[in-house]
């Protein structure tokens, strides 16, 4: 019985607490800038945050937000994002996305590039996005 | 008495019609020289005269408006080919001429496929494309620059999210929320102007 909570437990532990699903970035060409959209999902129970995302196929890539005033639309670093316990957060064109700064090389449609998530609990997650256009 | 009525009920059902177009405003007379993706250059607003318009303003280095609405301009085209519409022009016009030169819009234009055959991305001298947009209302205001690891300069612009219709005779007729295009209703107001 003490084996099977230990099992247990240990499962619990390993368990993914982030799931990553639809992920794409907007085709683009060596000098150009770009976004990545994903769905990010919290198994977790406790809230966590995601505080950077990471590539080698943008000299520099953040998190933004973009924002309406009045007719204007703006966009604005944020530090981090704080994903619910047992939320979906939706990075989606018009609203929050990972901002790609001077992307490194040409891409075409199709093509996959590795993006890595890292949250405040759950750790570093590892995603591959789609390339896309429109 | 009856045809009083008639007068009045006829009256009472034009006064409560709204007209598609809430506006008929001249680009005005002035031509501004800019040079397209395939460095030809252009009089605007003369040389789209006598076809309908749609058009709007961006920048290459926007990330997530521009791009959607680029894109819902050529969903826009796709759909009026489909239609048989052949009397229009799509056009963007870059805020930011210092980085967007001809070799980038042609870049941009070439990543997303854009049919060139009536669309056209148009650069140009800054204080010309910033009278324009003065006189369409368009804000584009800059925000804080930073730099990348190799020293390039990065910084966006917070700006109007708005496409326009233009007619025939070079008049505003409609505006729209670029990004959030009713592609249905601007094939519509397009066929309207026909």
């Amino acid at each position: 019985m003490n084996l099977l909570i230990l099992f247990l437990g240990l499962f619990s532990l390993t368990a993914p607490q982030i799931k990553i699903e639809n992920a794409w970035m907007r085709l683009a060409n060596k000098g150009m800038n770009s976004a990545l959209y994903v769905d990010v999902t919290n198994l977790s129970s406790k809230e966590d945050e995601l505080t950077d995302v990471s590539s080698n196929i943008a000299n520099t890539v953040q998190i933004h937000v973009t924002y309406k005033q009045g007719e204007n639309m703006g966009m604005r670093r944020i530090p981090s994002v704080t994903i619910k316990g047992k939320g979906t957060f939706h990075f989606a064109p018009g609203g929050f996305h990972i901002m790609l700064i001077k992307i490194k090389e040409n891409m075409k449609a199709g093509d996959k590039k590795e993006f890595t998530l890292t949250f405040k609990h759950a750790g570093k997650v590892k995603v591959m996005a789609i390339v896309k256009r429109d | 008495m009856k045809h009083l009525l008639i007068i009045l009920i006829s009256v009472l059902i034009l006064s409560g019609c709204k007209s598609r177009f809430d506006k008929d405003e001249p680009l005005g007379r002035k031509n501004i020289t800019l040079i397209s993706q395939d460095s030809v250059q252009i009089n605007f607003p003369q040389d789209f005269s006598g076809k309908t318009m749609l058009m709007g303003f961006m920048f290459t280095n926007c990330p997530d408006v521009c791009p959607m609405i680029s894109h819902n301009l050529q969903l826009v085209q796709a759909k009026a080919k489909e239609k048989g519409i052949k009397d229009v022009n799509f056009v963007l016009i870059t805020f930011d001429p210092e980085r967007d030169k001809p070799w980038i819009l042609n870049e941009y234009a070439g990543v997303r496929d854009i049919d060139k055959s009536n669309y056209k991305l148009l650069t140009g001298n800054k204080g010309d494309i910033n009278t324009l947009m003065k006189k369409m209302q368009f804000v584009a205001i800059p925000g804080d620059t930073s730099k990348t690891s190799d020293g390039d300069l990065i910084y966006f612009f917070t700006h109007t999210d708005r496409v326009y219709l233009i007619d025939k005779e070079n008049k505003i007729r409609k505006e729209y929320r670029g990004s959030k295009l009713n592609i249905a209703e601007v094939i519509d107001d397009i066929n309207s102007l026909e």
